[in-house]
């Protein structure tokens, strides 16, 4: 009778697609901005290839699955401070709706507040509340490492759903130890780069066997805690071991840890909420607040909060050989198998012969960081 | 010659004497109806001109409704005959029947009345010595014991009075009527249910005959649709009252065969759930925490199990509903939307019995009988779920790492313990457990006790005490071996009840009393499992508070037709310490909540707040005949008490505030005007009974508030204006083989959140609709009784689909690829929800059996509409609507008793 019933309703249950049928006619401005008390210069010691503060623009999309920015260029960007004080913005040529502040000294000051004004191409400007670093700066990151972990899921086997453990490691920071018991507000952000080596590069493919490679939508996500007593383990992200082929060779993070404002985490806080899968008892769905105001148009609702945060950075590699079990790269085989008829010549894929071609690149170059640890 | 004319003259003068003598005397003897005859002369003459003068002329008394048929003539004599063999003739052309009563007393009724009563004393005539007065006297025995019944109920319908028996088994009833006859039903628990017809006339008796009720025969309760006064609906003076007895909610079709009293009462007009199986009921565009529930006086603060698909009443234990859709009574109040009171039955004084029933996901059991036969009684019943190991054998991931208990116990003693005085004590408990896929475990349970006294002053003046504790606990175990923690919310009220009903006289009826309610709330504590976690510890102050209320209802027939009734509720809430309260700061430009901006610290006792109101209710009501009535009413309610919930579906960790310096009271005004008609002797009904109803301080959250966890929840929360009004209308019929009601409401909730604070303004301060406005709403009742073994039903319902927040566009932010913007908040609406539901129930066919058993085979969504339980949006912003029960759902129960 119960394997009826769950039978039931398992069957019963159902999920479909459904169109509100919703047409947003007035796109909103989204202003992506935040400035710390790090400098491009001082980022470089991270050690990384140094940050500039960015101010990304876009406008909102309809509801689709197109995912490809509508962006706003030629728009005029500056910040300024209580002492009126002007930072210009410069866009991007290479990557419009991007400005870049150039100012490779540029740190934001405990003793000053500061503010965002964005001027659209249409002529109506955006401005920032004024925002200052929280009174209680990051402290180092103390040590990042990673453990070994299992979680379940699932595979198909001849088409029928079975479970099965998958290895994963998680990778961990310590809260700096928080003696004062002030409420601090954490958030970590993460940089991946790891080296991709083309397995069949020889020959006239030699120079293009090993890159470095970014990927922006690698580990894009964040780590929140608002925290009383420190000391405490911080699990930052877990990455999948099974045929991710980032750790084959040598993988690094560069990991970001944020002390922010209550506001400016509630804002990161809701925004992470947002992009996890709803349930049923879970808070209705709600707008992201923002710091953000149009000067010469209220009803204009722009999207995004300008942040002021106070940074610290650690940068941690990881090899495959730290773990307690092998782990086989297979790219070479997979590279040499035949897909094609057996009299016809060898056509593997672009990115086994270069790894400029590589799949899963935002970025490669073949010129090693000059503060790149390898193997 | 004149000494031979002398005798000739002489006899004729004895026989002039003689006749003179009984000519005189005539009056004095009334004759036999069987020996009057009618002659052809009478064609032609109104049959109402001629009765009158067959009672005139014969001392006897024919006795109808005037209205029920004309003064048309007689035709068709061409002989002398028998008066009545030509009546019976001559009624049956009008479907009306001819009872004699008494051989000189005769009544005439619509013949489909006639078989509701026995031949024998199921017709009775007694005296009126005042027109339109009468005193109802009689006793009441159990034909097989001849002992008399102490408490059996006397009803006489239509005019909607009645009274128990005492310990002789003697009951009198004082009442006004201008009715020829009325009916009047005794009944009995354990007892079949008697009816009568009681006529007035002059030659009646003194005093009704003694009625010998006849043990029930074991036997699952019949279908029928009302158990109190059918034409209550007319006579009554109060507007928005539903009453659903429990065998019109078993009679409905079940989701996994489990009977569900709230899912009965969403089939009424103004009654209304916000999503498929949702747990809890809105009423009249009002939210769940407006409804206050009670089971025999003691209140149940959460009324559903498992994620809302049953409710938490077990309905063998059950008598009837009674839903007051806004203020009622004076006695009623503490809730602006609603007042379920539930009433549980008494045990059987008389059998032992058993009864059970076998779900596919719950099983029930109940026992009942005599603790001192014929005085004394108990009731016990139990629900147990075995949906958790169920749910271990699948084979899904996220099945098997959930779990989903419920269970719930009701227990009732009755104590009769002389004539003038009853006791009663109800006990309740339940619970709830569940994990979907996760290492968090939700439980929940209420647990209650009530104990009530009922006092007879005189024949005139009763009392009803209650003395209630309600316990309502909910609680999140987070088992993460990191962040572990237990957060817990509940509270804990007793409350007292005194009412005093009097009557006056026949046309003016007055109760009074008080009532006091301590509630002791546990917003909220969270403490963790682990050493050094992160997760902040808080544990807020108990929120301790005494809601006291003085009322009284004074109601007054002012005429036949014109009645009044008139409450006044003075209601105080004091909320008491300890406690820290924050005063908030909403002038801000940068932040979505407001910042504390200072604290008071109040000592253990020590008085926070003090709120209070004056709750004026006056209903009115006019007869336009017997069977039409027009209502109008207005009510005003405070509630004191809050229940926070921001999530889309009922939740388990919903929890209760207490008023305070940040939290106004909750005021509602409504005003309803309706019309009542009724047709073919209460046989159908209808009505339309439009309402407007204003509520102010209602609650709601600001934008992204997390109402959990939280130690500055009333931080979170906005005050402002509710508004709803709408129309509802009701057809039933209410007795024949098929039976039923058609209820279909329009009606908007609509609210306004506008302050000078922009983080306390909701959508730029417009009226917006509410989560629970569904301006339409059908509901299609119908049973169909083929034999008496098979009956079959039907329930359709339709409803407007609710308000939701949807994104409408998109962006990408930071990592994260795409990022919703949303729309004013509730701006769209989920599909429309319809289901037709079926019910077929197979009865044991042989009643005289001590066993008796019924089979009920139940689908639930004939058709397999995929209705929305809930909308879910993927990180594009595309909607999925997620369907609880997409398809057909046939369910299999097996009901029992002996």
């Amino acid at each position: 009778m119960n394997r009826v019933l769950i039978f039931l309703l398992l069957l019963a249950s159902c999920v479909e697609p459904f169109d509100f049928n919703r047409n947003n006619l007035d796109p909103q401005l989204v202003i992506e901005a935040y400035v710390s008390d790090i400098s491009y210069n001082e980022s470089l010691a991270a050690p990384s290839n140094g940050r500039y503060f960015e101010v990304k623009l876009k406008w909102t999309r309809p509801v689709s699955k197109i995912v490809d920015d509508r962006i706003t260029p030629f728009a005029d960007v500056k910040l300024i401070d209580d002492q009126n004080t002007e930072w210009t913005y410069h866009e991007n040529i290479n990557k419009w709706g991007t400005y870049i502040l150039f100012d490779q000294d540029f740190k934001a000051c405990d003793d000053r507040m500061y503010k965002l004004q964005v001027t659209t191409q249409d002529d109506f400007i955006y401005e920032s509340a004024w925002e200052k670093l929280p009174s209680l700066t990051s402290s180092p990151v103390e040590d990042i490492w990673f453990e070994e972990d299992d979680i379940k899921t699932y595979y198909y086997p001849a088409g029928e759903e079975k479970i099965r453990d998958k290895k994963i490691i998680n990778v961990s920071t310590t809260i700096p130890t928080n003696p004062d018991g002030q409420v601090r507000y954490y958030k970590w952000e993460y940089y991946p780069m790891w080296v991709y080596e083309a397995p069949l590069a020889v020959g006239a493919f030699s120079p293009f066997r090993k890159c470095w490679i970014t990927n922006s939508l690698y580990l894009n996500e964040y780590a929140l805690q608002e925290d009383v007593v420190g000391g405490t383990e911080q699990v930052l992200f877990s990455i999948d071991i099974e045929k991710n082929d980032r750790l084959y060779t040598n993988f690094s993070v560069l990991v970001y840890q944020q002390s922010t404002s209550k506001d400016y985490f509630y804002f990161s806080q809701l925004m992470q909420e947002q992009n996890k899968p709803n349930g049923i008892f879970d808070t209705p769905p709600a707008n992201l607040p923002t710091n953000f105001t149009c000067i010469n148009d209220p009803s204009k609702k722009p999207v995004g909060y300008f942040g002021v945060v106070s940074e610290t950075t650690r940068r941690w590699y990881f090899n495959k050989d730290e773990l307690s079990y092998f782990v086989e790269n297979p790219l070479r085989e997979n590279c040499l198998a035949k897909f094609n008829r057996p009299q016809d010549p060898p056509d593997p894929a672009e990115e086994c012969l270069s790894c400029l071609s590589y799949e899963k690149r935002e970025t490669a170059t073949l010129t090693e960081p000059s503060w790149w640890i390898g193997n | 010659m004149v000494n031979s004319d002398f005798p000739s003259f002489y006899r004729l003068k004895r026989l002039t004497l003689f006749l003179c003598f009984f000519l005189y005397l005539g009056p004095l003897f009334s004759q036999d109806l069987k020996s009057v005859y009618i002659d052809p002369s009478a064609n032609g003459v109104g049959i109402k001109d001629y009765l009158s003068q067959v009672e005139k002329d014969y001392n006897v008394d024919f006795i109808f409704d005037e209205d029920k048929f004309g003064n048309f003539g007689m035709n068709g004599l061409v002989f002398r005959r028998k008066l009545l063999d030509y009546l019976h003739i001559y009624f049956d052309a009008f479907e009306l029947k001819l009872v004699l009563i008494k051989p000189n007393v005769a009544v005439i009724i619509p013949s489909d009345l006639v078989n509701k009563f026995s031949p024998k004393n199921g017709f009775l005539a007694l005296k009126q010595p005042i027109p339109g007065k009468i005193n109802l006297t009689g006793e009441i025995y159990d034909i097989d014991l001849n002992e008399p019944l102490i408490g059996a109920q006397i009803v006489v319908e239509s005019v909607n009075v009645g009274g128990i028996t005492n310990l002789d088994g003697n009951f009198s009833i004082n009442y006004n009527t201008n009715d020829k006859y009325n009916i009047v039903r005794t009944q009995y628990k354990g007892f079949d249910s008697y009816l009568q017809l009681v006529a007035y006339s002059e030659y009646g008796d003194d005093k009704m005959p003694r009625t010998s009720l006849y043990p029930s025969i074991t036997k699952l309760e019949d279908v029928i649709i009302r158990a109190h006064s059918i034409d209550r609906n007319v006579s009554g003076k109060l507007t928005g009252i539903e009453n659903l007895g429990i065998e019109s909610i078993k009679s409905l079709p079940t989701f996994m065969g489990e009977v569900d009293l709230i899912n009965g009462l969403t089939t009424l007009p103004g009654v209304s759930t916000v999503g498929e199986l949702a747990s809890g009921f809105n009423v009249r565009g009002g939210n769940l925490g407006q409804n206050l529930i009670r089971q025999d006086g003691a209140i149940i603060y959460n009324p559903s199990h498992l994620f809302g698909f049953y409710s938490a009443f077990n309905p063998d234990i059950v008598d009837d509903v009674t839903l007051i859709k806004g203020g009622g009574n004076a006695r009623f109040g503490s809730r602006v939307s609603s007042i379920m009171d539930v009433t549980l039955r008494n045990g059987e004084t008389r059998n032992y019995h058993i009864n059970g029933g076998l779900g596919m996901v719950s099983s029930r059991i109940s026992v009942e009988g005599p603790l001192i036969k014929n005085k004394s009684s108990f009731i016990l019943g139990g629900r147990i779920s075995y949906a958790d190991w169920a749910l271990d054998i699948t084979k899904d991931v996220q099945l098997t790492q959930s779990s989903a208990d419920f269970g719930d116990v009701t227990a009732k003693l009755f104590q009769m313990i002389d004539e003038n005085n009853f006791i009663s004590l109800s006990g309740y408990a339940s619970f709830d457990s569940f994990s979907l896929a996760s290492d968090s475990l939700f439980s929940w349970g209420n647990r209650s006790l009530a104990l009530k006294w009922g006092h007879n002053f005189n024949s005139n003046t009763d009392s009803q005490l209650t003395l209630a504790v309600s316990k309502y606990n909910s609680e999140l175990h987070n088992k993460d071996g990191i962040e572990g923690f237990i957060y817990k919310n509940g509270i804990t009220s007793t409350n007292l009840i005194y009412n005093v009903e009097s009557k006056i006289s026949e046309n003016k009826q007055i109760n009074y009393g008080l009532e006091a309610n301590y509630s002791k709330i546990n917003p909220g504590e969270s403490r963790n499992t682990v050493e050094l976690s992160n997760v902040l510890e808080f544990d807020i102050d108990d929120h301790k508070s005494l809601e006291t209320a003085l009322f009284a209802q004074y109601s007054w027939d002012i005429t036949t037709n014109f009645a009044v009734s008139a409450g006044l509720r003075y209601s105080q809430f004091y909320r008491f310490g300890k406690g820290l309260v924050y005063e908030y700061d909403y002038n801000l430009t940068n932040s979505q909540f407001p910042e504390k901006r200072d604290s008071v610290n109040y000592g253990a006792n020590e008085l926070i707040e003090f709120q209070h109101g004056l709750e004026p209710r006056v209903s009115l009501r006019y007869k336009l005949n017997n069977s039409t009535s027009l209502k109008a009413s207005y009510y005003r309610t405070y509630q004191y008490i809050h229940l926070i919930s921001n999530t889309t579906s009922s939740s388990p960790l919903d929890y209760w505030l207490s008023g305070g310096p940040n939290l106004d009271p909750q005021i509602g005004d409504q005003f309803s005007l309706g019309v009542f008609k009724n047709f073919q002797e209460d046989k159908y009904e209808l009505s339309a009974e439009g309402y407007y109803k204003d509520v102010k301080n209602t609650i709601d959250y600001i934008e992204g508030a997390e109402v959990k966890l939280s130690e500055s929840i009333e931080g979170n929360l906005i005050q402002g204006n509710g508004i709803a009004y709408g129309v509802e209308f009701l057809a039933r019929k209410n007795t024949g083989q098929l039976n039923g009601w058609l209820s279909y409401t329009y009606s908007r909730s609509l609210l306004r959140f506008n302050s000078a604070y922009d983080i306390l303004t909701v959508n730029d301060g417009d009226l917006y609709p509410s989560q629970y406005d569904q301006p339409h709403n059908l509901s299609v009742v119908l049973n169909y009784t083929a034999s008496k073994i098979l009956s079959i039903s039907a329930n359709f319902s339709y409803a407007t689909g609710r308000p939701i927040t949807v994104p409408i566009s998109k962006f990408s932010y930071g990592g994260y690829p795409t990022v919703n913007s949303y729309s004013q908040r509730n701006e769209f609406r989920v599909p429309g929800y319809h289901r037709l539901d079926l019910s077929v129930t197979l009865k044991g066919e042989h009643p005289e059996k001590r066993f008796q058993g019924e089979w009920v085979l139940s689908i639930f969504n004939v058709y397999g509409r995929n209705n929305v339980f809930a909308v879910s949006f993927d990180e594009f912003g595309r909607a999925s609507k997620v369907s609880i029960v997409g398809n057909m759902f046939p369910s299999l129960s097996y009901n029992f008793k002996f």
